[in-house]
């Protein structure tokens, strides 16, 4: 997975505040067992699935909770398997895009290939299966529900996301969903909005590859 | 053996404008006699020296001598030109592309023949077998020039302009083929070499037109075959045309829409700690509305097969997002104090309101809400300028089989290749903004935004 860029830049980085404004460091192990605490509340929050307001802190910090903090984004998006209301959806989304954890990918991929899941949480599955396999990518529903199967799909791009990460995604990962994009794709069963995900899906794995084989040189100026 | 008889004249490789005169003379001086004169058709039947075939003359003519020409079956028309009968010069007009031919006794008793070619008139050989001599009329007897094949073109036009292209053989008199035409376009980057329909057989003094399109910069070739002089020619013809591609406005393919705010999209919610990452703002940068693209195809001409944009897709705004922490009335904003003094767990001054405000306004900036040169949108705006994809676009030429809807979306599928390469490089260029430019803005603030650690 080579190919991947993981940012590991924070956009808010609190080591660089800090130096910046000349406090000392914190007690390493203090502050290791409050992480501890906070993310263990944060998993229980956020394993339940469902976003609330009075909540919101712990949607963040379950993504610097690790491997632990990706199980329970993946139970989270378990929920996506039942759920029809891309409301619902697109804020659970939301919280989770930027999360690069095996455990919420397996949990999408799942999802995108149940063919019993419903077809509104199997787009958003593919969704985050793609944001997830790339960086710079930003599916929207609003593309992956409705390009048709020879059309464009016009995911664009995103800058200032910052990409968490838990344990690692599987080393075929982009196959694993290019597989799963093109089962859809070549069986005749699957919901219209579901080949629509499962095109874009295809052809935003199929364009990263291009670019990959096809890097961009500027012109000199 | 040295040439006795020499014939002399205009050029008889087209019709005469006016009459001439041909004139018939022994090379010693010596007197001619019994001399008679024929028109011959057409002026492929050479007689230069070489041996050719004796026909007696048919009945009703009791002329016993062989008159130097080819047997029936070779030839299409032979006129004796009875008004010069007896005399050593002749006063004729060619009607046509032919030879004139002379025959004649001479003084010592020898009937020797002669004629002009179809570019000048020499002559000089013999029933006898004389061959053709004398310097000056030697080099004006070499073979006729074999014919060739003349494809020719405009030397330039401008795409989706009518060009023709016209090929021809040299000799209008002659039936050629033409078994292949091949096309070598360029438009950008990109070449194709695409095989044209080939005529086949074209009949002589016909034009094989092609006419169409004019797409991209081309090198047209040919190749046929005619026969000639017993023989198979093989012909080869090419020649080349320049088209402009698209009008020089097109240099300027960047954003004509502002950007937009679209609320706080997936930015995040509560920032609590720094631990996970908080997106505060997020730049959304949409590709141009390929779904719309508008092409055409040539479906004639020597760029037949080949598309061509004809209106390049506008550059929807891109969006923007910023977390509605960082507003008033937002419960993060709202957690910070009002006055400076309170730490946050990591022992570290925590943000007031007021500085918050200050962080929104440079969040507003560096995302390009202010339509800052120093933010996101900025950034892009200047790469677009420098990358002239709107060039590219204009000058994009593909040679795709299909249906107009397939060829426009596999067009549209290679546009949206060259921008995600391009974008890819440009997020590039973003990552590195952002890691220069958020640490300056945090740094300013002199305080730490989390309420945690």
């Amino acid at each position: 997975m080579g190919h991947i860029v993981r940012t590991t830049f924070r956009y808010f980085s609190i080591a660089l505040a800090i130096a910046s404004i000349g406090v000392g460091v914190p007690k390493a192990n203090a502050q290791s067992d409050k992480d501890q605490h906070d993310c263990k509340k944060a998993i229980q929050i956020v394993a339940r699935g469902k976003p609330d307001k009075k909540e919101e802190w712990a949607w963040a910090t379950v993504l610097g909770c690790g491997a632990a903090g990706g199980v329970a984004a993946r139970d989270a998006w378990m929920q996506a398997r039942t759920e029809v209301d891309t409301r619902s959806l697109e804020e659970l989304y939301s919280r989770l895009w930027s999360f690069r954890d095996s455990a919420l990918f397996n949990a999408a991929h799942g999802i995108f290939a149940d063919a019993v899941a419903s077809p509104q949480g199997r787009v958003y599955s593919a969704m985050l299966l793609v944001s997830l396999l790339f960086d710079a990518q930003d599916p929207t529903y609003e593309f992956f529900s409705s390009t048709k199967s020879l059309d464009i799909c016009r995911t664009g791009s995103v800058a200032g996301r910052i990409v968490s990460h838990g344990g690692p995604l599987p080393s075929d990962a982009e196959e694993r969903t290019r597989r799963a994009a093109q089962t859809i794709l070549h069986g005749s069963t699957a919901p219209a909005i579901v080949v629509s995900a499962a095109h874009c899906v295809d052809q935003g794995i199929r364009m990263n590859e291009w670019v990959r084989a096809h890097p961009y040189t500027p012109p000199t100026r | 053996m040295p040439a006795v008889l020499q014939l002399t004249g205009e050029r008889t490789d087209a019709p005469m404008a006016a009459p001439a005169d041909f004139t018939l003379s022994a090379v010693d001086g010596g007197l001619l006699s019994n001399v008679r004169w024929w028109f011959m058709q057409p002026m492929a039947n050479t007689f230069n020296g070489d041996s050719i075939p004796f026909v007696r003359e048919p009945p009703p003519s009791t002329f016993t001598l062989p008159v130097p020409r080819y047997p029936d079956a070779q030839r299409t028309t032979v006129v004796e030109l009875t008004e010069c009968a007896t005399q050593v010069t002749c006063r004729y007009q060619a009607p046509a592309a032919g030879a004139v031919v002379a025959m004649a006794t001479l003084a010592d008793g020898r009937v020797l023949g002669a004629r002009a070619t179809p570019a000048l008139a020499c002559g000089v050989a013999g029933v006898s077998g004389l061959r053709a001599a004398g310097r000056s009329l030697a080099a004006a007897c070499e073979p006729p020039a074999p014919p060739t094949l003349k494809l020719e073109c405009p030397s330039s036009s401008t795409r989706g302009e009518k060009i023709a292209c016209e090929l021809r053989l040299s000799d209008a008199t002659l039936v050629f083929s033409v078994s292949e035409v091949e096309v070598y376009a360029t438009s950008g980057t990109s070449g194709f070499s695409i095989v044209l329909s080939a005529p086949g057989p074209i009949a002589a003094g016909a034009v094989y037109r092609m006419e169409g399109p004019a797409v991209a910069t081309t090198r047209l070739s040919a190749k046929g075959t005619v026969a000639w002089r017993g023989q198979t020619l093989n012909l080869v013809g090419s020649t080349s045309f320049v088209v402009k591609e698209r009008p020089r406005e097109l240099d300027e393919y960047v954003m004509t829409l502002a950007p937009k705010a679209d609320g706080p999209g997936r930015t995040t919610k509560f920032p609590s700690t720094n631990r996970g990452g908080s997106t505060l703002g997020l730049y959304r940068r949409q590709p141009p509305l390929f779904d719309s693209l508008q092409i055409a195809t040539a479906a004639t001409g020597p760029n037949r097969g080949l598309s061509y944009v004809v209106s390049v897709p506008g550059i929807p705004a891109s969006l923007i997002n910023l977390t509605f922490a960082i507003f008033p009335g937002d419960p993060w904003y709202e957690a910070h104090p009002v006055q400076p003094g309170p730490l946050n767990d990591a022992g570290v001054l925590i943000c007031t309101r007021s500085k918050i405000d200050d962080l929104r306004l440079q969040a507003e900036r560096h995302e390009g809400v202010t339509l800052a040169s120093n933010s996101h949108y900025g950034l892009d705006q200047a790469f677009l300028r420098r990358v002239k994809l709107g060039a590219f676009i204009g000058a994009h030429v593909s040679n795709v089989a299909g249906s107009p809807d397939q060829i426009r979306r596999q067009m549209a599928l290679e546009l949206m290749q060259e921008w995600s390469r391009e974008d890819a490089y440009l997020w590039i260029l973003q990552r590195a903004f952002d890691a220069k430019d958020v640490p300056a803005m945090l740094a300013a603030l002199g305080c730490s935004i989390y309420l945690k650690d």
